[in-house]
């Protein structure tokens, strides 16, 4: 029921506030507005198990996961424990640079220009300033919480197992707010220029494209450099016995002026400006307050300049955001009669689902470039690790560097042992577990089209077939691929081959299965702008999802081989002796494999039988 | 012919958007759902055309069962929902194929067609854009086009008058007469009352889940021994679904 306090009268700021905080469901909102509004209709119950169940719940698993994300800076910040604040700092403007380059700049420009109700908000008779302030918390809510939760996870293992001193301890912490903040307010005034001077920037899908893939070459680029980065640390510490040595040593190497350091350094502190005065800031002497003080002061006047150089742009370019023209291309008779050619209704549908992902830039990083670019990512990353021990322990190089690098690759197991081939498989395998998982929200990303193709005669069957297809095809297509690759260089017997490309195969199917199983019960058809897409791809149901898929497949798989490990002779004596068997062909790993490969081909049959039949009555009903 | 039989539909378990509600539609006639905001009428084209399961009761159209034949009962009726705003990424001609391919409309038939339904519509210069720069009208123009391209015994329009231009509701009156004339069914919602009084065989007063009255106006008219226009004997038939009972709610004067 509405009563005064509902209609209580605010301030123009406050009632804006709260319009954009809860009614604008923005690109990397948590949803919860929306959730309410769809429970408000009626139409969660019908969404499915995890929107069906209690908020509280939700949260509570949303918190876990949180937190198991928490554990992985945690984890760093206990191992960093050895090293003084200095070299912690210069770590941590590392990482929020990183942050900020790699995902800032999207979800800050989807933030500032391209949610939702501008259009609406800019009629309203509020000062345009007024906006420019609402946006610009929002802006700091979404782009500083999970950095802020970072460093806070990090920062408190280390001061406990550290214990650097408060005089230090407060100094690193005064230091790492201001390094996130203000490289927060150089993203800004990045986003304003990109914006107000660059035309691509203005078309969304332009600019999402763009964005979006040039933030995967950089992290591929960046993981390979850091291999580099870490191995030159490897190089300096390798004949170190102590902790303190080699925290000593790490230190130089960081405040070396060495090109890799010094290029590093530099692009960092210009993200994070004040981390050129770091070495002063952690420096024994005296001044080291003052020029922690500098940094505040001008960590201030930067906020100030680039808030009022946003500011009077803002207006401006949203104003220029809400215009569009396309240039019409009218068709003539025969090139109409060509583009309306019948083809059978799946081809129909996969030709309707293939073009949706190539126009959709947010589709076709997710569902396209992700799956496709991961595997090469991590395929580079390897043969980089692999590259640089070879070239430690052999530098006179020769024709045999890929085999050896496979050998490597493979745990240094002398190749062609069946061994090797299922640590391969597991390696892979457990790659494409981690990364290749866009197939729950295979369906919920439709939305509102789904609607479309169910009131059409479209059997079911054949949209759940192109589904299928086209996700084994961008997720798992790449570790069949690259298994093959494998074993062409590495050459074990034909049979053992096949075995290894047939598990591989059918663990994919199994694995791809299970997690549209998940997807298609998970389904959530709700209309939604393209905008809302990115809270489904990004957020955390798709994580709970992806893990259930997984889990589903990953369980009884432990369960094999424990029993395997407890009764089937898989032990850590013939594990050594396996490695220690060229092209063999022992009973423990031809059973091993047969055993695996029965479990995935069951898991993939009976999977594949539940998905056609039971996914298409349960898709009938959503 | 569509036959709704004991259909109910409920969204939270509690309340029933849809109660325990029978109607059948003969071949040849044009019927027009009416009802207040919020009174079931979508709810009830939703679970013709398969989007919703109903609780309880059976809808078969043309004698296919939408829930245990859902892929016959669909192949007899074209549908647009009161929402254009779909598979805006496509281009106009991409969508139209992809209508006349599920549908299995006969390639010779597409272009003549296409162009007629098109350049009647004023859409045929669009054809080569993405749904989504269309305006609004020209989303609606597309949808309608979709349905009339198929073709097929039944029509299902959820207020298909939204946006449209005045001579593309002039058009599209025109196509669902000749469409009834024919020997086919359209059934359609509308909120625009003279559209109603103009263009239907019978209305189906909807309000409240519950079905008022279904037959032809003048009939209504006759039942309720009155001789008023159709929004008066609307407001009369709904008056029921105001709990409040004033007859306005807001003195604007006041206001």
């Amino acid at each position: 029921m509405i009563g005064e306090k509902q209609l209580k009268q605010r301030s123009p700021f406050r009632a804006l506030f709260t319009a954009i905080t809860r009614g604008d469901v923005s690109a990397i909102s948590n949803g919860l507005a929306q959730n309410k509004k769809r429970k408000k209709n009626g139409l969660l119950a019908k969404s499915s198990f995890l929107q069906g169940s209690s908020q509280l719940l939700r949260y509570l698993l949303y918190a876990l996961l949180f937190l198991i994300v928490l554990t992985i800076p945690a984890g760093i910040g206990a191992v960093c424990s050895i090293f003084p604040p200095l070299v912690v700092a210069e770590l941590l403007k590392l990482i929020c640079a990183v942050f900020t380059i790699t995902l800032g700049l999207f979800t800050a420009i989807n933030v500032l220009f391209y949610t939702g109700q501008v259009e609406h908000y800019l009629a309203l008779p509020i000062k345009r300033e007024t906006y420019f302030k609402i946006k610009l918390l929002q802006y700091f809510y979404y782009m500083l919480f999970f950095d802020l939760a970072f460093a806070a996870a990090f920062l408190l293992p280390y001061f406990i197992l550290g214990k650097p001193g408060w005089d230090l301890g407060l100094r690193l912490a005064i230091d790492v707010l201001i390094l996130f903040f203000s490289s927060k307010m150089i993203l800004l005034f990045i986003c304003f220029f990109v914006m107000s001077s660059m035309k691509w920037a203005r078309d969304k899908d332009r600019f999402t494209r763009i964005v979006m893939t040039g933030s995967l070459i950089f992290g591929i680029s960046f993981g390979i450099g850091s291999q580099f980065f870490s191995s030159g640390m490897r190089g300096l510490t390798d004949d170190l016995n102590s902790k303190a040595e080699y925290a000593q040593k790490v230190s130089d190497f960081m405040n070396s002026q060495s090109p890799l350091t010094l290029i590093m350094r530099n692009i960092t502190n210009l993200v994070c400006p004040p981390g050129f005065l770091h070495q002063q800031i952690f420096s024994n002497q005296s001044s080291a307050w003052a020029f922690l003080a500098i940094a505040i002061a001008f960590t201030g006047i930067l906020t100030y300049a680039i808030s009022r150089y946003s500011s009077k742009r803002y207006p401006k370019i949203l104003m220029s955001l809400q215009s569009s023209s396309t240039a019409a291309v009218v068709l003539d008779r025969s090139s109409l009669a060509a583009r309306l050619a019948a083809r059978s209704p799946r081809q129909a549908f996969q030709s309707v689902d293939a073009l949706t992902i190539k126009r959709s830039p947010l589709l076709n990083t997710y569902f396209k470039l992700t799956p496709l670019l991961m595997p090469l990512y991590f395929v580079a990353v390897i043969v980089v690790v692999g590259y640089l021990n070879y070239k430690q322990q052999n530098p006179s190089g020769g024709l045999n560097i890929a085999k050896e690098l496979i050998q490597r690759l493979l745990v240094g197991a002398p190749w062609n042992s069946f061994l090797t081939m299922l640590l391969s498989f597991v390696a892979i395998l457990s790659g494409a577990f981690v990364l290749n998982s866009s197939a729950s929200v295979e369906f919920s990303r439709d939305g509102g089209d789904f609607y479309v193709y169910k009131t059409t005669p479209l059997a079911m069957r054949h949209y759940l077939f192109v589904k299928y297809s086209r996700s084994l095809r961008y997720n798992y297509l790449s570790s069949v691929i690259m298994i093959i690759l494998a074993l062409a260089v590495l050459r074990p017997s034909i049979v053992a081959s096949l075995l290894i490309i047939l598990l591989t195969a059918a663990s994919c199917i199994a694995q791809n299965t299970l997690r549209l199983i998940v997807g298609v019960w998970a389904a959530d058809f709700n209309e939604r702008g393209e905008e809302d897409l990115t809270r489904l791809l990004k957020g955390g149901r798709r994580m709970l999802y992806d893990l259930g898929g997984g889990l589903v497949y990953i369980l009884p798989l432990a369960l094999i081989f424990y029993l395997l490990i407890r009764f089937g002779g898989l032990n850590n004596a013939a594990m050594i002796q396996g490695f220690s068997l060229p092209r063999t062909t022992d009973g423990v790993y031809t059973r091993t494999i047969l055993i695996l490969l029965a479990y995935n081909l069951i898991v993939a049959l009976v999977a594949s039988s539940v998905y056609f039949v039971a996914g298409s009555k349960k898709l009938l009903k959503k | 012919m569509i036959e709704i039989n004991g259909v109910s539909k409920s969204y939270d378990g509690k309340k029933q958007a849809v109660k325990q509600l029978s109607l059948k539609i003969e071949d040849g006639e044009i019927i027009g759902l009416i009802g207040p905001n919020g009174a079931g009428k979508s709810t009830l084209l939703k679970m013709i055309v398969g989007i919703l399961e109903p609780d309880e009761g059976q809808i078969s159209i043309n004698d296919h069962d939408i829930t245990r034949e859902p892929e016959l009962a669909k192949r007899e009726f074209a549908y647009v929902s009161d929402n254009p705003d779909k598979l805006l990424r496509l281009k106009g001609h991409e969508y139209l194929r992809f209508i006349a391919d599920v549908y299995e409309v006969p390639e010779a038939d597409r272009l003549p067609r296409v162009e007629e339904l098109t350049r009647s519509f004023g859409l045929y210069e669009n054809l080569d854009q993405q749904i989504q720069s269309y305006s609004h009208g020209m989303r609606q123009k597309l949808m309608v086009c979709s349905a009339l391209l198929v073709n097929p015994n039944v029509w299902i329009l959820d207020e298909p008058m939204v946006g449209l231009d005045p001579r593309a509701a002039f058009n599209m009156k025109e196509m669902m007469r000749k469409h009834a004339d024919a020997g086919k069914i359209v059934l359609f919602s509308t909120h625009v009352l003279e559209v109603a009084e103009k263009l239907v065989d019978r209305i189906a007063v909807i309000a409240g889940g519950e079905l008022k009255f279904v037959g032809k106006i003048d009939e209504l008219r006759a039942q309720m021994q009155t001789e008023a226009s159709l929004e008066d004997l609307f407001l009369k038939l709904t008056d029921q679904a105001n709990p409040s009972g004033d007859e306005f709610p807001v003195d604007l004067e006041q206001a």
